[in-house]
């Protein structure tokens, strides 16, 4: 066993985050994972898993019930709606995962100052206040009108309408840790504000953390979907379930799998990552233990 | 090399902190808790200084106003002569402090290897090559087995945990501790093996001590000098051979009476102290102890008594010391 010079973070920080002593994998983060880790591979392999282009456009094959040639059929324009299925994962975790990323990072910059400084406390406090009594939804309409319809522009909303969550409980992990006394041990012993910070407070606040931003992913796809719907979110032709579902609504009478795979595939998302979240807190919070178990 | 006159390791003048009660939005600032109002002290190097009194007189705060956790209101902290403004890095590496509850105290996500790793990395104490065998010295010198170094706070015992705290505080070469109850928390079984750890590093470390109690036996053993604290003030402080031979102020006497002694029969005189302690937002005129005091007289209600000499070191604040018998 030999120290480290470049050992900038303690093994200990990455026990926390897995909240290693007391890890239990909990059945729902199992069954939560067993139906995301799929979506991600089919996102990810999608040009290996077909050949088919989700933007090829073919007249002469429009509107094919499913077959061997088309699993999940065609739509309106002939574009095979497995192709789409499959590139429009990777719009949803790109939206999902791209916004999460930014909501962490500046929520928990955003956090630990406002819990660290009593006067930025005041502003940055305000400020997630009237974020939130938006309706969510409203609001990230509100913003995608404002900014107008992109991939990037759905992410940045997303960030606007989830990062006073991620604030709050940094915030509120930084507050409860700054008095503790392990913290002024810390202190007498000379360690500076910014080491006290990010090796002894924020591990803490990682758990919590990590069961914001799994629900917060969630939360993301279905925005992703709902916006795009109304034509608002990732514009055409991408294959963006949301509005894989709207173009369906003209033929739902006759071509019943152009609405049930994207609806299916944006339940099976949200259902998963609620799963790993709910899990996740459960794991975290021993009081609830006895829930979590399927 | 060693001189001759000693000068004392640290040294207390007036320390003052008023800590504002404000109890509402609106009605701001009126009202002082003066939790530690002036008080006094010297300690040298390889002595203890016990500070002793009830909940809530001060003790803790004065713990955290020398070690600069607390802004001061008032009053000087000399440390080895020089003038204490600032807590910088070499303030802190010669003042460390021994915390009451070890299950607190310790970073709980932190292996012991990286709870004793931290000061020497802040203080770049040794090259990082060195810092595996500092670490297993350190953990040596306070009795712990090397092994404990992999694990994390929760899987050891308490006394344990106090060892990896005293290791903490003693990894830097400090000349100087806080102690603060560091006993108290623990189960009577261990409390002596860590008392005797803690006079073993003082002996060979040349180490001063303020040692912050409740428990006035354990000061009779540990302590050098014995500070009774009453409501942010010292009321008597003496040698500790004298002060247990014959407390002066009423208070020291009423705080012995009440400590156990082994022949319950045996107990002198017992008069158990009356009333509550004031509240320190709202100190009684003249006497702060003067509520509970069953020698007061008019004079108490008025003016203060200040720390006088009693002969040989020892000083009392009360007007009525000399009527005191031992």
């Amino acid at each position: 066993m030999s120290t480290d010079p470049a050992h900038i973070l303690p093994e200990s920080f990455w026990s926390s985050l897995s909240g290693a002593r007391r890890f239990r994998l909990n059945g729902m983060v199992v069954a939560g994972s067993l139906i995301l880790i799929p979506l991600v591979l089919m996102a990810v392999f999608a040009s290996f898993l077909t050949f088919l282009d989700p933007l090829s456009i073919d007249a002469s094959q429009k509107l094919l019930a499913p077959s061997w040639a088309h699993p999940f059929g065609t739509d309106h324009f002939g574009r095979d709606v497995l192709a789409r299925t499959m590139y429009g994962a990777q719009i949803s975790l790109r939206v999902g995962f791209g916004s999460m990323l930014l909501t962490a990072l500046f929520g928990i910059l955003f956090g630990v100052i406002s819990g660290w400084y009593n006067l930025a406390d005041v502003i940055i406090g305000r400020f997630t206040d009237s974020l939130m009594i938006f309706p969510g939804f409203v609001l990230a309409i509100m913003i995608m009108a404002a900014i107008g319809p992109s991939e990037l522009n759905v992410i940045i909303s997303v960030t606007v309408l989830y990062i006073p969550r991620v604030i709050r409980t940094v915030r509120a992990s930084v507050v409860e840790f700054r008095d503790a006394e392990f913290v002024e041990a810390a202190r007498t012993v000379g360690v500076g504000d910014f080491r006290l910070l990010f090796l002894h407070i924020l591990p803490k606040a990682a758990g919590p953390v990590m069961v914001q931003l799994s629900f917060g992913f969630a939360w993301a796809v279905l925005v992703e979907a709902g916006l795009s719907f109304l034509g608002l979110g990732t514009p055409p032709p991408a294959p963006s379930w949301g509005s894989m579902i709207s173009d369906a609504r003209d033929f739902i009478r006759s071509a019943w799998w152009l609405i049930t795979i994207p609806g299916c595939m944006i339940t099976l998302a949200v259902l998963s990552l609620n799963l790993i979240g709910d899990g996740l807190r459960d794991m975290l919070d021993p009081r609830l233990q006895s829930r979590g178990e399927l | 090399m060693t001189s001759i006159v000693k000068a004392p390791v640290l040294e207390v003048r007036n320390l003052v902190k008023h800590f504002d009660l404000r109890r509402s939005w609106f009605q701001q600032g009126t009202q002082k808790v003066r939790a530690v109002d002036g008080i006094s002290f010297d300690i040298m190097a390889g002595k203890t200084l016990a500070l002793v009194g009830e909940s809530g007189c001060g003790k803790s705060t004065t713990a955290k106003l020398i070690l600069k956790l607390l802004q001061l209101d008032g009053g000087e902290i000399y440390l080895n002569g020089e003038l204490v403004s600032e807590a910088t890095p070499e303030f802190r590496r010669k003042i460390q402090m021994v915390f009451q509850d070890p299950y607190a105290s310790l970073t709980p996500h932190f292996k012991v290897k990286s709870i004793l790793r931290e000061p020497l990395v802040v203080h770049d104490i040794c090259p990082p090559q060195e810092r595996q065998n500092h670490i297993q010295d350190v953990l040596a010198a306070v009795g712990l087995s090397s092994d404990i170094a992999s694990r994390y706070p929760h899987e050891l015992s308490g006394g344990q945990r106090q060892r990896v705290g005293i290791a903490r505080a003693i990894s830097v070469n400090p000349t100087f501790i806080v102690c603060d109850e560091p006993v108290s928390a623990l189960d009577v079984s261990i409390r002596a093996q860590i008392i005797n750890l803690l006079l073993d590093l003082q002996e060979n470390r040349n180490l001063a001590y303020l040692f912050i109690s409740h428990d006035l036996d354990l000061v009779a053993h540990v302590s050098d000098t014995v500070a009774v604290m009453y409501l942010g003030k010292i009321v008597e402080k003496a040698p500790t051979g004298d002060f247990f031979a014959g407390p002066k102020h009423p208070y020291s006497k009423a705080l012995l009476a009440s400590s156990l002694v082994p022949h319950p029969g045996n107990r002198k005189q017992f008069v158990p102290l009356v009333g509550e302690v004031a509240s320190a937002a709202n100190l009684p005129s003249g006497c702060r102890f003067r509520t509970r005091c069953p020698l007061a007289i008019d004079k108490c209600a008025v003016i203060e008594p200040t720390l006088r000499s009693v002969g040989n070191g020892h000083l009392a604040a009360c007007h009525r010391v000399d009527e005191i018998e031992p």
